[in-house]
């Protein structure tokens, strides 16, 4: 062993306590690094399939939003419904007396599925066939998410009568997933 | 030696003279032609005492590293005049060293404590007990370490010298080691007929041919076959000659008096493998495992030097990892911002996109029509009751009181002229496709007109379809 070579070896000459703490305290060091490399591994991995992920949800959400609806995400406020179905009585000149009653019915689950289906009796007195379906039309075209699920027209009492009684169900589907139930505390 | 990759040996040998550094070649015979080299530092070794023994110490190990700068390692021979040496009787079924050591301690005027000892068995019941001064021997080997010399076996030269003679010896004659310069060896003594202990000291000139006689008789056992004798003439060469010439029909004869001859004896021999070791207890030699120790020290740096490049090689990939996660995140963010222009991202943008997908997609048509929800169209019931009017007969008048419609049945009640006008309204609205006319009920008023009740039902495979 050259001189230069043995003065290094001479310096390394620490004691074992001494190198079993260097050791100790790199593998340690070591060990931390090792747990954050991984944990950075598994952040950037993660991070990368959800910007992935994200991109491909933007491009469907987006798809999906030029898409009609048939279902809404919350139940309609019931005056909304009804300025929207006196407005269309309007357009198809069916006069505003005629609409003697509405009776919104509380919204009842589809069984198996995610959806609530919401209706709305509506009673009308004498009116005519064609002004009838005239504001049907014109409500429905209007809101996608509408649709007439009963007629009931009866001929009023006498045969000079004009018009018809009409009950019409008016129904849409309000998007309701089950909600997890929230879990019990425990009883202390 | 490290510098010389040879089979030479190094002896560092504390002769109370001199300090001799010696290196040997061991297959060499004993001539004074082997193949030796002897560098005489001119320092002696004669006080006993650790405190004493410190400055010529420091000194002989200056010495040694001036000669071998790479270190070496060596055996190193004391001279006897720093021993206790003495012969004990053990009995036989006590046999120990520790017996034996026992036995010796009586014989030395310090605590054994003090002492580091060794001992060889002598036949059955005696036992040659060495012993050196602990403390003294430790500096002084500490101080050869110091300076890169490890010293594997400490010998005793009186012992090695017997040791050689006595390897020399053959068909029971008896070999006299003639010394008067540089292997101070044993005073004999002849009282009680035990052998005297080779406690050495100097001693007068013995000039008579008898008391060499004597001094020849009573060494006789130092040896393992009893057949050495440790003789210690002085008066130099002219004296010696009478003696052997009195003893050469019997001695074989080792002149060791001159240094070439000597010291190469005593260092060519400490090199054997039965020489009776000092280097025990609390001088035990630990160099033994000092390649185990430079091994594991460099694996030790090695492994040290692995995990620190794996350290940083680590702390460089989170660093790296780091800087891609802040790279990644505003891609993350402006996905998000596709979506929501407005408000701030939150931190779980990609769940709020999961949920805000979930949501578009059960308010459309697809997942409606995947959860068996019907769709259609909302003015379908209307276009069915059109699609029915439009399929009755012309000439057939009816006169409708009712109507009923919902998805699934489409009731009509109302008069007509006859039965057969009523079978007729039945008979053109079974044409309408999925649905299917249930035969009418129909009853003649006293007007001659019929009441009738017409029932029209979805077919079932229409409806779940």
């Amino acid at each position: 062993m050259s001189r230069p070579a043995e003065s290094v070896m001479g310096r390394l000459r620490a004691p074992a306590s001494l190198w079993c703490s260097v050791i100790v305290a790199l593998v340690l060091w070591v060990w931390v690094e090792a747990r954050v490399y991984a944990s950075r591994q598994d952040s950037y991995r993660a991070l990368v399939a959800q910007v992935e992920q994200m991109s491909a949800d933007a491009g469907r959400i987006a798809q999906l939003r030029s898409v009609p609806r048939v279902a809404v995400e919350q139940p309609r406020p019931n005056d909304e419904l009804l300025d929207q179905i006196k407005r269309s009585m309007d357009r198809a000149e069916l006069p505003a007396e005629r609409w003697i009653g509405n009776d919104p019915a509380p919204p009842v689950r589809i069984p198996g599925s995610p959806y609530k289906r919401l209706s709305t009796r509506l009673t009308f007195d004498g009116v005519g066939l064609r002004p009838l379906v005239a504001t049907l039309h014109d409500l429905v075209t209007g809101d996608p998410t509408l649709t007439i699920a009963e007629l009931h027209l009866t001929a009023p009492p006498g045969e000079r009568a004009a018009g018809w009684n009409a009950d019409v169900t008016l129904s849409y589907l309000i998007y309701a997933p089950y909600q997890q139930e929230p879990r019990a505390l425990p009883a202390k | 030696m490290r510098s010389e990759p040879t089979l030479r040996r190094l002896t560092v040998y504390f002769s109370d003279r001199r300090t001799f550094f010696v290196e040997v070649d061991p297959r060499a015979g004993p001539s004074p032609d082997a193949d030796v080299r002897i560098v005489d530092t001119g320092l002696a070794l004669m006080p006993r005492q650790a405190a004493d023994i410190l400055p010529l110490a420091e000194q002989i190990g200056q010495a040694l590293r001036d000669t071998y700068p790479d270190g070496a390692t060596c055996r190193a021979v004391l001279p006897a005049a720093w021993c206790f040496i003495h012969v004990v009787t053990v009995p036989t079924a006590q046999w120990t060293a520790e017996a034996a050591a026992f036995e010796f301690e009586p014989l030395v005027p310090v605590p054994l404590e003090q002492l580091t000892w060794s001992c060889r068995r002598l036949g059955e019941d005696k036992a040659l007990v060495v012993a050196v001064f602990t403390e003294a021997i430790a500096v002084l080997l500490r101080h050869l370490e110091e300076n890169g010399v490890d010293a594997e076996v400490v010998a005793v030269d009186a012992l090695v010298a017997a040791d050689a003679a006595d390897a020399r010896s053959s068909g029971g004659r008896v070999v006299v080691l003639v010394d008067d310069q540089h292997v101070t060896i044993a005073k004999p003594d002849f009282g009680g007929g035990e052998v005297a202990p080779f406690r050495t000291f100097r001693r007068p000139a013995v000039q008579s041919p008898d008391a060499d006689r004597q001094l020849l008789l009573g060494a006789a056992p130092v040896g393992e076959n009893r057949t050495t004798a440790l003789v210690h003439v002085l008066g130099g060469a002219e004296a010696t000659k009478p003696t052997v010439e009195l003893l050469s029909g019997a001695l074989d004869f080792i002149d060791v008096s001159a240094p070439e001859v000597a010291v190469p004896l005593l260092c060519r021999e400490v090199h054997k493998p039965n020489v009776l070791d000092l280097r025990r207890q609390s001088l035990v030699y630990s160099g033994r495992w000092r390649g185990v120790r430079t091994c594991g020290r460099r694996s030790a740096v090695a492994f040290a030097v692995l995990l620190a490049a794996c350290g940083v090689g680590l702390r460089v990939e989170n660093v790296r990892y780091t800087e891609a996660l802040e790279d990644l995140r505003p891609l993350r963010d402006g996905v998000y911002r596709r979506v929501f222009p407005d408000g701030a991202v939150p931190a779980a943008a990609g769940a709020r996109l999961r949920s805000e997908l979930a949501k578009l997609t059960g308010v459309t048509r697809q997942a409606a029509e995947a959860a068996v929800v019907s769709t259609s169209s909302g003015l379908a019931l209307v276009e069915q009751l059109a699609a029915l009017a439009a399929l009755l007969p012309e000439q057939t008048k009816v006169y409708l009181a009712e109507l009923v419609a919902d998805a699934d049945a489409l009731i009509l009640s109302g008069q007509t002229t006859s039965h057969q006008a009523a079978g007729e309204m039945v008979q053109s609205m079974n044409q309408l496709p999925g649905w299917t006319v249930e035969p009418p009920r129909s009853k003649l008023r006293k007007d001659q007109t019929v009441d009738c009740r017409i029932s029209v039902v979805r077919n079932r495979h229409e409806q779940a379809g």
